[in-house]
């Protein structure tokens, strides 16, 4: 019990004692800096960077602008050294921490005071430093409080920040090119995409005068991509593209594109995606190579894109052409059922829908797609009112699925179709809501309701999250009641929820079909309709 | 009684310039006699007085305490006791933590928040508050009124959901309700009239949604007869603002003092009421935007060409998106609608000129909104969120996009912490950043201001 109480007093010992040292060593940094920088402040900008993180980490603001004061004391701004910038810094960190404390008086009380000053270092650095990386550094932080203060001189300042990227990439020598990305970092993580844009492209050109080779850019590009900076790492391939499209082999550069279109696509294989640039590529390639450069599985990945992008008349046209060129393929039957829904429900044309459900089931090739293909062809034929010819659809469904455990779901649902019709009932509430909704004119030609599904493409069992978004009414701040009808293929939910969002899983492979119809006490206020891609993982 | 010897000295005021009439009047009728005609030199002076009380009408009665004034040049503004009054007010509904709205009763809560919060709001330059319904213990509810106005000089705008929220919904279009409302919005204002503190009335708030049969809707004689959507909603329009032109003209005749304000939805069916409420003097509407209001007030001049209060707007401080309260993104919001407010008010040459100020949403967070029928969940500061705006961009990406926080809405947050016998205030950000800006409302653009400087 003693040694314990030992033990115990000995660890917290330690832990004070080396808290202390921690901080005496902190302390003494701080002063071995200050002295280093007073002994000779123009060659120590280092030490200078070092010593603002060590100030802003404790918060020690004042503390920081009073060494400042000291270092520069009534001196003209000093480009190379430009302590105006870190003071400006300094002032800009010190508000935000201020915001981020709620420490209002302080922050009405000598805000404006703060703002100013930081304001002038800025200024005077852009207008006394120009070719200095540090005036973009300082111009940037002018902008960013601007913005923070949604004041008129926001617009100004931000067409300052690219005016003085372009300056200081004119120069002859340029030192420090990263200046430029931190730039266009910033402004990309602010939202300010064509600013972003343009800074990083002077920032890649600059790169490529420094002779660069294809090889590092590739490299730079990829890992940009790795790390999430999708726009860095566009611009940076566009130029590279550019430049092997000069002297690549025709298929060297085709196979390029392909490798870049499906990593940037939806469903790729790449772990971010960007749908629109991936299209862009695919583009590229098919005017580089012509359509039939595509192969059954990228012509796949085309048309996927665009379905992710809801680009839903162009995703048709690229399924009718992998349909059509890959009659017999692994992908046509899967490619013609999601055609047929997406031209019977999305674009409004049952008939074309009904067509392309008939070639999967003449096809008879994948059971799995024939017998979803019979159903929805059987559907649309109930709702008709062609009430026999559903009730023969229904039946071929059943005899086909028989015992067999991954068409239950399928049977089930086409056995209480047959009910209904046999019975003289009535439709499935939720699925004949859907079926008056999308058959009169398409859900492309409704108010957007927009259903998310996540994953779109989904393992065995695993969780998939349907929701929906709120959908704009005009209602003010009051929330009107609105009933979510769920209805298609919901997996292991037993009952349609009532809920704007639901999560379910799949046992069995396929394509499942999900519809939502949205009502409100006026009527139907959206409806929409998604695909998941269950596959064995 | 602090507040009823007031009204006498106001009253024996007006009396008094009444009497200044009426011996003004018996004087003229004396210079009017024929013996006097020729022998008064002053005729000629006397004449122009008469004939300039005769066009501005005030021979006949006294200038109401509150009003709205139109210049030649279609500009409004509103004059209490003839002076300009700019409105710079917060909705008030000062909820303690843990009550529900049912229970709560803040106007007889005998530690009196109005005192606290009309020291604060003073502090900030709050001139008025809005109140959406008046309690049902009128004499609690006047001396809240008299309070604000007498300790803190905080004027009150009284308003009348019109049954709004009654269960079964309200109809219009049935003569028993119209008649019940009539009577509570006719007992409200004889009720407050005469105190002194009272700056106007706004009848109904977003009523007008329920023309379109999202919320609320209600029958009215052959409705199910109309099939267009468009039609029923123009029908319900024109008779849900009938009534509220009948009630506006029944106001006038037992309040002459007091302006009478049509709450609105959004721009939504005014054009409907421009052609059936002519007694109505005002619009007050509830508009949630975001940044800006953006040509709501050129659109207004357009639609129903009256002045205009923006009785319901605002933002909420918490970031639906990032999960965390944000004081910054408020802020930013409400002082970006407050210049807008500024800029379209006389004698501002930018704007529409037809702004007489607003009442921002709201003073205090109010903790029961999110889930008003559980009562376990009046303790907890809900952020969870009702309805979706695009136009509050910072957190519009929160989950289904469900970005509006109707518990986070107050300029004062509320501490659990009791101070004075009530939920402490906390100012956020807005409050002061208000303040400072009310103090000297810049509204012309800096960008412009710094040019005009160079």
């Amino acid at each position: 019990m003693k040694n314990k109480s030992l033990k115990l007093l000995f660890i917290v010992f330690l832990a004070v004692s080396s808290q202390v040292s921690a901080q005496e060593s902190g302390d003494n940094r701080l002063k071995a800096l200050e002295e280093q920088l007073l002994a000779n402040p123009k060659e120590n900008v280092p030490a200078l960077e070092e010593l603002a993180s060590l100030y802003f980490s404790a918060g020690q603001y004042n503390q920081f602008a009073d060494f400042l004061g000291k270092l520069t004391k009534d001196k003209v701004q000093d480009c190379s050294l430009a302590a105006g910038y870190y003071l400006a810094l300094c002032r800009y960190h010190q508000l935000r921490h201020l915001e981020e404390a709620q420490a209002w008086q302080e922050y009405f009380d000598k805000g404006a005071d703060y703002r100013e000053e930081l304001f002038r270092q800025t200024r005077d650095i852009a207008l006394n430093c120009p070719n200095s990386p540090f005036a973009i550094r300082a111009q940037t932080i002018n902008w960013l409080e601007h913005k923070a203060r949604n004041d008129g001189e926001r617009e100004d300042s931000l067409n300052k920040v690219i005016s003085l990227i372009n300056g200081y990439v004119k120069q002859a020598q340029v030192d420090d090119i990263e200046v430029i990305k931190e730039a266009a970092d910033i402004l990309s993580r602010e939202k300010e995409t064509a600013f972003s844009k343009a800074a990083y492209n002077l920032y890649v050109n600059r790169m490529i005068a420094k002779e660069v080779s294809v090889d590092k850019l590739r490299h730079s590009a990829q890992e940009a991509y790795n790390q999430g900076n999708l726009e860095l790492s566009e611009a940076i391939y566009e130029r590279y593209l550019q430049l092997v499209a000069k002297f690549f082999s025709k298929d060297k550069f085709a196979a390029e594109l392909t490798v870049l279109a499906n990593e940037f696509s939806s469903g790729g294989p790449g772990k971010n995606s960007d749908p629109q640039y991936a299209e862009r590529i695919f583009s590229a390639l098919e005017e580089s190579s012509g359509a039939e450069y595509f192969s059954q599985e990228l012509q796949y990945s085309r048309a996927y894109n665009l379905e992710r992008m809801k680009e839903y008349s162009r995703c048709a046209k690229e399924y009718e052409a992998l349909v059509s060129r890959f009659a017999s393929g692994a992908s046509a039957d899967k490619a013609a059922f999601k055609l047929g829904l997406i031209y019977a429900y999305i674009l409004g044309q049952k008939e074309k829908g009904i067509v392309s459900w008939q070639k999967v089931i003449e096809h008879n090739n994948s059971l799995n797609y024939v017998l979803e293909s019979l159903y929805h062809k059987s559907l649309i034929l109930q709702y008709e009112g062609k009430v026999d010819e559903a009730v023969s659809g229904y039946e071929k469904i059943i005899q086909l699925a028989g015992e067999n455990a991954a068409f239950r779901n399928i049977a089930a649902r086409a056995a209480l179709r047959q009910k209904e019709i046999t019975g003289a009932k009535d439709m499935e509430y939720n699925l004949k809501i859907f079926l008056d909704s999308v058959l009169k004119e398409g859900l492309l030609n409704q108010s957007p309701l927009d259903l998310l599904v996540s994953p779109a493409k989904a393992g065995l069992g695993e969780d998939v999250k349907f929701s929906s978004r709120q959908p704009v009414l005009q209602t003010g701040c009051i929330a009107p009641e609105l009933t979510y009808l769920w209805s298609g293929d919901l997996g292991e939910v037993d009952l349609a929820p009532v809920e704007p969002e639901f999560v379910s899983r799949y046992r069995y492979p396929g394509v499942k079909v999900v519809n939502l119809v949205v009502l409100s006490p006026a009527g139907v206020v959206g409806s929409a309709l998604e695909m998941v891609e269950v596959d064995e993982k | 009684m602090r507040s009823s010897t007031s009204r006498t000295l106001v009253k024996e005021k007006r009396n008094e310039g009444r009497r200044t009439i009426a011996s003004l009047r018996r004087r003229m009728i004396l210079f009017f006699r024929p013996s006097s005609l020729v022998s008064r030199p002053s005729l000629f002076v006397l004449l122009f007085i008469v004939c300039c009380l005769a066009l501005t009408g005030m021979a006949s009665r006294p200038l109401p305490e509150v009003r709205i004034r139109k210049f030649k040049n279609n500009a409004y503004q509103l004059l209490v006791e003839n002076k300009p009054y700019f409105i710079k007010g917060v909705c008030y509904s000062p909820v303690a933590i843990g009550q529900g709205n049912s229970e709560a009763n803040f106007w007889q809560d005998p530690n009196q928040p109005w005192k606290v919060d009309g020291e604060l709001m003073r502090q900030m330059g709050v001139n008025t508050v809005r109140f959406y319904q008046p309690p049902e213990d009128l004499e609690a509810g006047k001396k809240v009124v008299s309070d604000l106005y007498q300790l803190s000089g905080i004027r009150s705008i009284m308003g009348s959901w019109l049954g709004f929220w009654e269960y079964p919904c309200p109809s219009y279009a049935d003569p028993a309700f119209r008649e019940r409302i009539k009577k509570e919005v006719l007992d409200m204002v004889r009720a407050y009239k005469d105190e002194p503190g009272i700056l106007l009335w706004i009848l109904g708030n977003e009523n007008n949604y329920s023309f379109g049969e999202r919320v609320n809707p209600w029958p009215f004689p052959g409705s199910d007869q109309i099939s267009d959507i468009r039609e029923r909603s123009s029908r319900r329009a024109n008779i849900y603002y009938s009534f509220v032109n009948e009630l506006a003209k029944e106001i006038h005749k037992i309040d002459p003092d007091h302006p009478v304000a049509l709450g609105n939805g959004e721009l939504i069916s005014l054009e409907e009421a421009s052609g059936v409420c002519p007694d109505v003097d005002m619009a007050a509407l509830i508009i949630y935007r975001g940044k800006t209001f953006g040509n709501l007030f050129k659109s207004l001049r357009m639609s129903w060409d009256k002045p205009v209060i923006l009785s319901e707007f605002g933002a909420d401080s918490y970031d639906a998106y990032l999960k965390k309260e944000d004081q910054n993104m408020q802020a930013l919001f409400l002082e970006a609608q407050w210049k807008e407010i500024f800029k379209n008010s006389y004698p501002n040459k930018d704007g529409a000129r037809n702004c007489l100020g607003g009442t921002m949403f709201e003073w205090t967070d109010e903790w029961w909104k999110h889930n008003e029928s559980s009562p376990e969940t009046w303790r907890a500061h809900d952020t969870e969120s009702n309805w979706s705006n695009g136009s509050y961009y910072f957190d519009i990406k929160a989950e289904r996009n469900m970005n509006m926080n109707e518990e986070w809405f107050g300029i004062t947050a509320l501490s659990e912490e009791i101070e004075q016998g009530i939920n402490k205030r906390i100012p956020r950000k807005a409050y002061y950043v208000l303040r400072d800006f009310w103090k000297n409302p810049e509204v012309k653009s800096e960008k412009r201001k710094a040019k005009s400087e160079k």
